[in-house]
């Protein structure tokens, strides 16, 4: 430590340095929205899903719905459409790019029989005659109405799918290509983007956004709280600029390792930003009560660092394994976001150590009358104190209230609502939410389950007891009010059979004989009709589609999955033809039900991990267990509130039980070492005595860390994700009923409890000292 | 509609009939073009033709899939208004077997195609709105991939790059082929599904050996090869191709399993024929 203060220029350059190099690499950070990424490889809805992309090509589609005032049968919108269409389909990596005037349809008569696009040869009609026939032909087809034009004729749609091999980046540029060429063509018409692909991109607009409003907020609203705190422009500055440098050097390591900004790790600044302040504010507070003995400027720096290193290092490593421990957790993202938070901490640490006494050393020392001196016999500090005494007192009423409290929200821990999808994450105020209402509205959801399934014999699909099986769940599927509408190659060979008849609709059926429905199959590709994903080459197997609507809650999606895969099974499974669900859809389930599994996982790990530090740290296992019991209690409320209160638990507020254990940990560690100190140092210990001066001292720090941090989270509020929205008034609650446990709860505890048990371990009075003053006493 | 014509035929259209004989002077690469169409035309004035083929698919899923089928072939005569006629007769597999594709194509007009379902008995006319983009008799391939070779000089201008050579298996034994490598653009206005291209065009039997169609932004979409020649009527003819669509990775492979003359009565070629046709009349 004294070379640092005898050299701090140095420190200063080497500090300035890395950070530059850090910076440099922050513009090349990426950002990724694809939920599917979120999940790990190996999955097995994941695999499902890519197994379904090799057999049937991308299993996701994307529309772009024109809406008109009248009508959508002009030639005017007809061109824009048709414009639109040519233009997306020439965007390399674009695949089946289809629309009402290209979309194939089937026309039949006594003679003849047609399988062509919608509108001849795929073009615009001219003549107002073309253009009604066209209308008719169009509002006639089964395939078309509701699926590419709205029923009321006053919405149309151009659907494509992309090539599943893209990446995310490539996926993204040709979202943004695709979002401006459709602007082009807005009005009078209204254009509407809907698909995995735009949520992403708004979804990520929406995070850039947040990161350069929240960014600056949390700033601001840091340096009051330090103001507050020390009223002098060091107390500000040293604390934030530590903190700012730090965000620096994560976000350039993100971006050095190759990790993307998510919806998770893009509050990982805003974190380091209400959290890294705290190393700060407990060394420079150090640093006024050690100035204020009188000493020479480069003693009052050493010293200060040499009774501070041990507590930064020791809270500052329990954040750390606090974070950490979400490598637990089997979502990418959030491992990402745990490894990256606690890299920020590290480095918010090594600054603190480093980059702060250097500063303190260059500074002249602040006047001998501390605010320490004056805080402490403050309002807040004489409020702490009767809060003590108050807790000793009713020790027993504050246990049983906590008891309660934690009762009652456990009763209500199951009924959580679990979320993953990202449009709730996004928030139903977004462009994507009205988008999705117009989907529901016009064209039966942008949503789609695809089912696949799978005879296992070459033809398999053309036999007719299957289509008829076929034909069966699509009866069934439409009964779900959820489900608009379906479509298989049942339909296909129906349309067939009954085209072939003259138009007739006695012969939308499953024809009996076999070899008719391999005929009509037959003579429907050989006019240039596309199964598409409906059927492999080899007939062996292909997919069922559903159109969903009205769902914006994966529970629900899985509650409608559970009922159509006991479907399957009955009807499908137990007789040999392998069905199910492989879409998008089941990834977002999987995602769903490893959520709850992950987040006992993480939580179990973050206990075990902080007790275990405290308890070796303290040398007491009832030290890290009474530590542990603040975190415990404000978990079980965090949880209670948001099940009562209908906050989902989704991929960010399911981490406010690490980050709280991870944050909160440092409030009892403060409060057990200030305790144990107090005991200590007392001629007559007295256990209330000794909470009463621990909370007049480092009760007051623990508030002012709790406030900070707690309004650090808070500016989350003002995230225009929703989902971050959550997180930031949950975190920032479960921050102060943290700090509020930690002062309740320990004090109650430490007085119920025989205090010889706790204060074994370092810093506590030793049973040797124990024994010399019992010896002096019976003197 | 004539694209149909010549793409079922791809195989004898190619090289049915034997070349002629060609002038080796600096030809351009117009000039190869106009001389392959004018080989075209030769084969068909050649007489009737039957042939029997398979075609073997492989689908953008990895499954497989086989055709096989005869090709009655009769061609018109411009000066009397006599039509082109074509039909199919499907061999395999054996739940389409005995369909059959009818197409009549007047040397003016539209042409008309019927299909007769054996397993009702019925012939219904198809229409269709447009000939590009239809997969050929099934296959993954369209019309303009597999018959678009017959007449290039229609919709395509041509640039003659370096010769080189191409190996093909002639008559059993494997041969180094001299090509003109020639580099094809889409006439303006020309309504195709591939603005460029590539072909190797054998020298001596003005075939394209090779040949590379490129999509709108330039990606390589469909390679199309010539993997056999047999002695035919003193001429050398295609009777092994591949064609692989290198996006979607479909492929078929067309063997030309038996190939003959014959006279064909114009009378087979009417849909009210089809209920009773037995290709075997017509050995």
């Amino acid at each position: 430590m004294g070379w640092i203060v005898d050299h701090p220029w140095w420190v200063i350059v080497l500090v300035g340095a890395i950070t530059l190099l850090f910076a440099a690499f922050i513009p090349g950070i990426k950002t990724e929205q694809d939920f599917r990424e979120y999940l790990p490889e190996d999955d097995p809805a994941v695999r499902a899903l890519e197994q379904a992309e090799e057999r049937y090509g991308a299993q996701i589609f994307s529309i772009i719905a024109f809406e008109a005032d009248d009508t959508v049968f002009k030639a005017s919108t007809l061109e824009k459409i048709k414009d639109l269409e040519d233009r997306i389909a020439e965007i390399p990596g674009v695949e089946e790019v289809q629309s009402p005037l290209t979309a194939q349809i089937i026309t039949g008569t006594e003679a003849a029989i047609t399988v062509g696009p919608a509108a001849p040869g795929g073009r615009v009609p001219e003549s107002p005659e073309d253009l009604a026939a066209y209308r008719d032909r169009v509002m006639g087809s089964r395939q078309l109405r509701g699926m590419f034009v709205s029923e009321d004729g006053r919405a149309a749609a151009i659907m494509f799918k992309l090539d599943p091999r893209l990446s995310t980046v490539e996926t993204e540029e040709i979202a943004r290509k695709v979002e401006a060429m459709a602007r082009e063509y807005e009005g009078p018409e209204k254009i509407y983007l809907a698909g995995g692909m735009f949520e992403a991109l708004e979804a990520q607009r929406m995070m850039m956004r947040d990161l350069q409003v929240l960014l600056p907020i949390a700033i601001v609203m840091v340096a009051v709280v330090l103001y507050l705190s020390f009223r002098s422009l060091r107390g500000v500055v040293i604390p934030l600029l530590v903190v700012c440098l730090g965000v620096i050097w994560t976000v350039g390591a993100m971006a050095v390792a190759g990790i993307p900004f998510t919806v998770i790790s893009i509050i990982i600044p805003v974190i380091l930003l209400a959290m890294g302040t705290a190393d700060g504010i407990h060394i420079v507070n150090r640093y006024y009560e050690v100035a204020a003995r009188g000493r020479p400027k480069r003693e009052v720096v050493v010293a200060t660092m040499d009774e501070m290193t041990s507590p930064v290092v020791m809270t500052s490593l329990t954040t750390i394994a606090g974070f950490l421990s979400l490598l637990a957790s089997f979502l990418v993202p959030q491992r990402q976001f745990g490894v990256f938070t606690a890299v920020g901490m590290g480095a918010l640490l090594l600054l603190s150590l480093t980059l702060v006494p250097a500063l303190l050393s260059l500074l002249r020392l602040p006047a001998t009358k501390t605010k320490e001196q004056q805080l402490e016999q403050g309002l807040l500090a004489r409020g702490l104190a009767r809060l003590g005494s108050g807790v000793v007192r009713h020790r027993a009423w504050v246990l049983a209230i906590a008891v309660v409290l934690v009762a009652i929200s456990l009763v209500g821990v199951p009924r959580l609502r679990l979320e993953t999808e990202l449009s709730q994450y996004i928030g139903e105020d977004s462009p994507i939410a009205q988008t999705m209402e117009v989907m529901d509205d016009r064209f039966g959801g942008a949503m789609q389950l695809a089912i696949e399934i799978d005879t296992g014999r070459r033809d398999g699909l053309k036999d007719p007891e299957v289509l008829a099986k076929i034909v069966a769940l699509q009866e069934y599927l439409e009964e779900e009010p959820a489900i608009s509408t379906t479509s298989s190659i049942a339909d296909m060979v129906r349309e067939m059979n009954q085209k072939f008849h003259g138009d007739d609709p006695a012969y939308y059926v499953i024809p009996e004989d076999g070899r008719l429905v391999s005929q009509l199959l037959f003579l429907f590709t050989f006019q240039g009709g596309s199964l598409g994903s409906m059927a492999l080459g080899d007939f062996s197997a292909g997919e069922v589609f559903a159109r969903v609507k009205g769902i914006d809650s994966t529970q629900e999606i899985e509650e409608l999955m559970k009922r159509v895969q006991a479907y399957l099974d009955g009807n499908f499974n137990a007789h040999g033809i392998r069905a199910q669900e492989v879409g998008i859809a089941q990834v977002s389930i999987s995602l769903l039900n490893r959520l709850v599994a992950s987040q006992a996982t993480s939580l179990g790990t973050s206990m075990v991990a902080v007790w275990a530090i405290v308890a070796l740290l303290m040398r007491s296992l009832l030290a890290g267990l009474i530590s542990l019991i603040p975190l415990v209690i404000t978990v079980a409320l965090n949880f209670g509130f948001m099940a009562y209160t209908s906050r989902p638990l989704d991929i960010a507020t399911m981490m406010i039980g690490s980050i709280v254990i991870g944050v909160g940990i440092d409030y009892a560690i403060h409060f057990q070492s200030r305790f144990r100190l107090e005991y200590a140092r007392a001629r007559n210990p007295n256990p209330a005595q000794s909470i009463e001066q621990t909370m007049r001292t480092s009760g007051r720090g623990i508030v002012y860390n709790a406030v900070t941090v707690g309004l650090g989270f808070a500016v989350l509020v003002f995230s225009t994700l929703k989902g971050t929205a959550i997180f930031g008034s949950l975190i920032a609650t479960a921050m102060g009923l943290s700090a509020l446990a930690a002062l309740t709860v320990i004090p109650a505890l430490l007085a119920t409890l025989r205090p010889q048990a706790v204060l074994r371990g370092e810093g506590g009075p030793k049973r040797s000292d124990q024994k010399k003053k019992d010896k002096e006493k019976r003197r | 509609m004539r694209k149909l014509v010549r793409g079922a035929a791809v195989f004898g259209a190619c090289a049915l009939l034997g070349a002629m004989a060609i002038a080796q002077g600096e030809l351009t690469g117009n000039d190869i073009l106009d001389q392959m169409r004018e080989k075209g035309v030769l084969f068909l004035q050649g007489g009737d033709l039957i042939f029997q083929a398979r075609f073997d698919l492989v689908f953008a899923d990895g499954t497989l899939g086989q055709n096989e089928f005869k090709i009655f072939i009769s061609e018109g005569d411009e000066a009397t208004g006599e039509p082109d006629r074509l039909l199919i007769y499907y061999l395999a597999p054996e739940d389409i077997a005995g369909t059959i594709f009818l197409s009549v194509i007047p040397p003016e007009g539209d042409a008309r195609m019927w299909l007769y379902l054996p397993a009702l008995g019925l012939v219904k006319e198809l229409i269709s709105e447009s000939e590009q983009g239809q997969s050929f008799a099934g296959t993954a391939l369209t019309y303009e991939q597999i018959g678009g070779a017959v007449d290039y000089s229609a919709d395509y201008t041509a640039t003659r790059l370096a010769d080189s050579t191409v190996s093909v298996t002639v008559d059993g034994a494997s041969s180094e082929r001299p090509v003109y490598v020639l580099e094809i653009s889409a006439k303006p206005g020309a309504t195709v599904d591939y603005p460029k291209g590539k072909l190797w065009v054998d020298v001596e039997e003005l075939t394209p050996v090779r040949s590379e169609f490129y999509d709108k932004t330039g990606r390589l979409e469909i390679v199309l090869e010539i993997l056999r020649l047999e002695t035919f009527e003193d001429n050398l003819v295609p009777t092994l191709l591949k064609a692989c669509n290198q996006k979607d990775k479909t492929c078929t492979t067309i063997e030309v399993l038996e190939k003959e003359r014959a006279t064909l009565p114009a009378e087979i070629f009417t849909p009210a024929a089809l209920p009773t046709f037995t290709p075997e009349a017509y050995r």
